[in-house]
């Protein structure tokens, strides 16, 4: 078996550039596979599950959490009336003057959102109960796309709010820049309105349910869940030309695992004849196969990988960097080798068809 | 998208909408319209207002208002002032780095392209190297053996290409079905003559390129070399 190996990889080296471009080939289905699954990951966990079992209230019809929606103070008390114990309003809505410079706002309850929001200050210090007005903490995304930093101001519609930390959440969320909720009611013209209100499972609403006047309760975090959705049907054009891709690759190293076995017909069939099995055939291809798409492979895990150092999507106010997954990357294996066994199949199966004595006298 | 038809009603942020017709702009923006009024009352702006529009005389320079503008001390810091026009590329710009990650797939297919058909050329090569050395000998020069091979690449290419054509013809006609949509933005697949003629034009180059490459290395054998292997 070791003899047969070592000769199909003699072979290879010695008909090296047509594997090379084989190798390109499954290198460029690796890379869209890769791509697509980058994205995907980095949706899944910028807009997956969120680590809170909180219920949100906000306008029916709205994607509250997200886009924003407006709720009178009003149903924040009739919300206490119920007996609910902890219901925090917070402001959630954008401000820029066109969809490119968008800035993702957060009006938040100074004395009360750090118990609905979990965060890590990255450099000076979280907001806090009699911060003077106008002051602001930024996810680091932003502070990244805007070069801002603790002490120096950020404008939203013509106001300095001065930032005193910026914050990690892991999630969209660190594309947003939180002040207090008074300061997003004056700065938005809300008044005494707010977008939502988050207030915890505990049995008296559930999901699903509908107040009067328009509003509706939704566990949170599916609004940003369900808005992500939107990136589907390009993820799925995606994947429609990587399958397109994964069928070239294995009808190309099909054709190219025949024509290079045709052109060692003779050597193949003196093997047979000095006691090799038919199986050694099979190796022989198969080893070829492996090789190239593992080569292949490698090739386009690093290219890829290089790809997203510099590759990020800005969309609408958010930026989103893809990333490579242990998942994604033997993903990317078992495709690969999904490509070199079905190429092989092919080839085995019809060489092994063929007359030994026809291919003793080829020349 | 929604199956909203003319006639229906609509609740937004607790107002009761009554749809009176149905308009198609060139951007593909998905969007309701109100009255100004309406929108005033809907998101409780009163005297505010987010876009003033501003008719400009023709004999003014446009992009020279739009500086002065822009530089006026009366308006503060967080206002933009840009033409109508740009208004609409700021739309497309929502799409941009998407069609960035589009643009290096189109790299990639093209990629494709360029090795499948390396692959070809040579594996050609590989297998009559000998037929190739004998033409040479009684007389066809490595100049015409190359055109015969890039002619019968060109021709399986476009073959393939009408192929892809057709199979993109139907995928676009079941995608209208269902566009994708970006927040106000909305793409359909489609397409378009020139689409078409640059897909032709790139595979074309991309095949010739990978026949170069191969036939390129080629020529650099003597004859005698070709004949002994």
């Amino acid at each position: 078996m070791l003899a047969i190996i070592r000769f199909s990889m003699q072979d290879m080296v010695r008909h090296y550039k047509p594997w090379l471009a084989m190798a390109g080939l499954v290198a460029a289905t690796s890379i869209i596979y890769l791509v697509l699954g980058g994205f995907r990951n980095v949706i899944q966990q910028e807009f997956g599950k969120l680590p809170y079992d909180d219920l949100i209230v906000e306008e029916s019809n709205t994607i509250g959490e997200f886009l924003g929606s407006r709720l009178s103070s009003e149903i924040g008390d009739r919300l206490l009336a119920m007996g609910i114990t902890r219901v925090i309003p917070e402001i959630h809505d954008y401000t820029g003057t066109s969809i490119t410079n968008i800035i993702h706002l957060r009006g938040i309850n100074l004395a009360s959102y750090q118990e609905v929001n979990v965060f890590k200050i990255l450099a000076g210090r979280a907001l806090q109960p009699g911060d003077a007005r106008r002051t602001a903490m930024i996810g680091w995304r932003l502070a990244d796309r805007l070069s801002l930093s603790p002490g120096q101001e950020i404008t939203m519609r013509g106001r300095q709010f001065l930032v005193m930390g910026t914050f990690q959440t892991g999630t969209y969320v660190d594309n947003e820049v939180w002040i207090a909720l008074e300061d997003a009611q004056a700065l938005l013209g809300y008044g005494n309105d707010v977008s939502v209100y988050i207030i915890p499972d505990e049995g008296i609403l559930k999901a699903g349910d509908t107040l009067p006047g328009g509003v509706s309760i939704v566990k949170r975090g599916m609004g940003p869940q369900t808005s992500s959705n939107q990136f589907e049907s390009l993820f799925r054009i995606i994947e429609l030309i990587y399958r397109a891709l994964g069928i070239a690759a294995i009808l190309t190293l099909a054709t190219v695992l025949f024509r290079m076995a045709w052109i060692h017909r003779r050597e193949l069939a003196v093997l047979r004849c000095v006691g090799f099995q038919s199986r050694a055939l099979v190796v022989y291809l198969l080893s070829q196969a492996l090789v190239m798409t593992w080569v292949g492979v490698i090739l386009g895990t690093l290219s890829t990988a290089l790809l997203f150092s510099f590759l990020s999507i800005d969309f609408v106010g958010m930026t989103l960097h893809p990333s490579i997954n242990l998942q994604t990357g033997l993903g990317a294996l078992s495709q690969s080798t999904g490509i070199a066994l079905f190429g092989t199949i092919l080839p085995a199966w019809w060489f092994n068809r063929l007359n030994l004595a026809h291919q003793l006298r080829s020349e | 998208m929604n199956g909203w038809k003319v006639g229906d009603r609509i609740l937004i942020r607790g107002s009761n909408l009554l749809i009176t017709g149905r308009v198609q702009d060139e951007e593909g923006t998905s969007v309701i319209w109100i009255t100004y009024s309406g929108g005033q009352k809907l998101f409780n702006a009163q005297s505010d207002f987010q876009i003033g529009v501003l008719e400009i005389d023709g004999s003014l320079d446009l992009p020279t208002v739009q500086a002065s503008l822009e530089q006026d001390p009366h308006f503060p810091n967080g206002y933009a002032v840009y033409l109508n026009q740009q208004l609409y590329e700021r739309y497309t710009d929502l799409i941009r780095d998407l069609i960035n990650v589009a643009s290096i797939i189109s790299a990639l297919a093209l990629a494709v392209v360029i090795f499948g058909t390396f692959n070809a050329a040579s594996l050609t090569m590989a297998e009559r190297k000998r037929d190739i050395a004998i033409l040479q000998t009684i007389g066809f020069g490595s100049r015409t053996i190359r055109l015969f091979l890039l002619g019968r690449t060109l021709l399986q290419t476009l073959v393939a290409f009408f192929l892809a054509w057709g199979v993109m013809a139907i995928i676009v006609k079941n995608s209208l079905k269902f566009p994708m949509v970006f927040y106000i933005k909305t793409a359909n697949l489609s397409l378009s003559p020139e689409t078409l003629f640059l897909g032709l034009l790139l595979t074309m180059l991309s095949a010739s390129l990978g026949v170069w490459l191969t036939t390129h290395a080629q020529s650099s054998l003597s004859l005698a070399d070709q004949l002994r292997e």
